[in-house]
């Protein structure tokens, strides 16, 4: 591969990965703005019964879809 | 694949967040247990993904042993926000014998390849379950 190839490659690879990295620099600065307002407690506790909630109904919802198979029944006679 | 690296690395950068400062012990410890409950959906995704796959990386009987010790383990968080740890390291030692969870007679409830599959996820629930205080 010649230089030429080799330099449009690594543009090609920069160009795709760019914009992804823009976006995790993006969403991290956001995420540590100082001007944000912290959480209060209300906030924090909610959330945390919001993901536990949503969690155990994902946990229902693989179990109801996917039921136990009952054990073979035992040949007759 | 690709996604669920991303998805790994952004658990693994958020999980790392300090507490907010103002919050009360209380507070504290939900934020942190928060934490624990969506690693712990990782794992669990992680083995759903590849019980979905043809043919299954993971048979739908251990997917379901997961999904059980996944629930019994939020189950646990959401009723003692402070005092988790012990219970639910206790539980995925019983259910992958990982010798980073646990020590002790440990029987296998899933196999070797399907243990190696989940090894990453249970690496990075076993990371934040220690970092988080």
């Amino acid at each position: 591969m010649g230089n030429a190839e080799s330099a449009a490659a690594i543009a090609t690879a920069v160009a795709t990965v760019l914009p992804s990295v823009v976006a995790l620099v993006k969403a991290l600065a956001a995420k540590t703005n100082p001007t944000d307002p912290p959480p209060t407690d209300a906030q924090v506790l909610a959330a945390f019964a919001a993901t536990c909630t949503q969690s155990l109904a994902a946990d229902d919802a693989w179990l109801a879809a996917h039921p136990a198979t009952p054990p073979p029944a035992p040949p007759a006679g | 694949m690709r996604r669920t690296l991303c998805v790994v690395l952004l658990l693994a950068l958020t999980a790392c967040a300090p507490v907010p400062a103002p919050l009360s012990p209380e507070a504290q410890a939900a934020f942190h247990a928060t934490r624990v409950v969506k690693v712990l959906d990782v794992v669990r995704d992680a083995a759903i993904a590849a019980n979905e796959t043809l043919p299954p990386v993971i048979s739908t009987a251990s997917t379901r042993e997961v999904v059980l010790w996944h629930k019994t383990a939020v189950q646990t968080i959401q009723a003692v926000p402070n005092g988790w740890r012990d219970t639910v390291r206790a539980g995925l030692y019983r259910l992958t014998c990982d010798v980073r969870a646990g020590t002790g007679p440990c029987e296998p409830r899933l196999s070797p390849t399907e243990v190696q599959r989940l090894t990453p996820y249970v690496g990075l629930a076993l990371v934040i379950m220690d970092e988080v205080k």
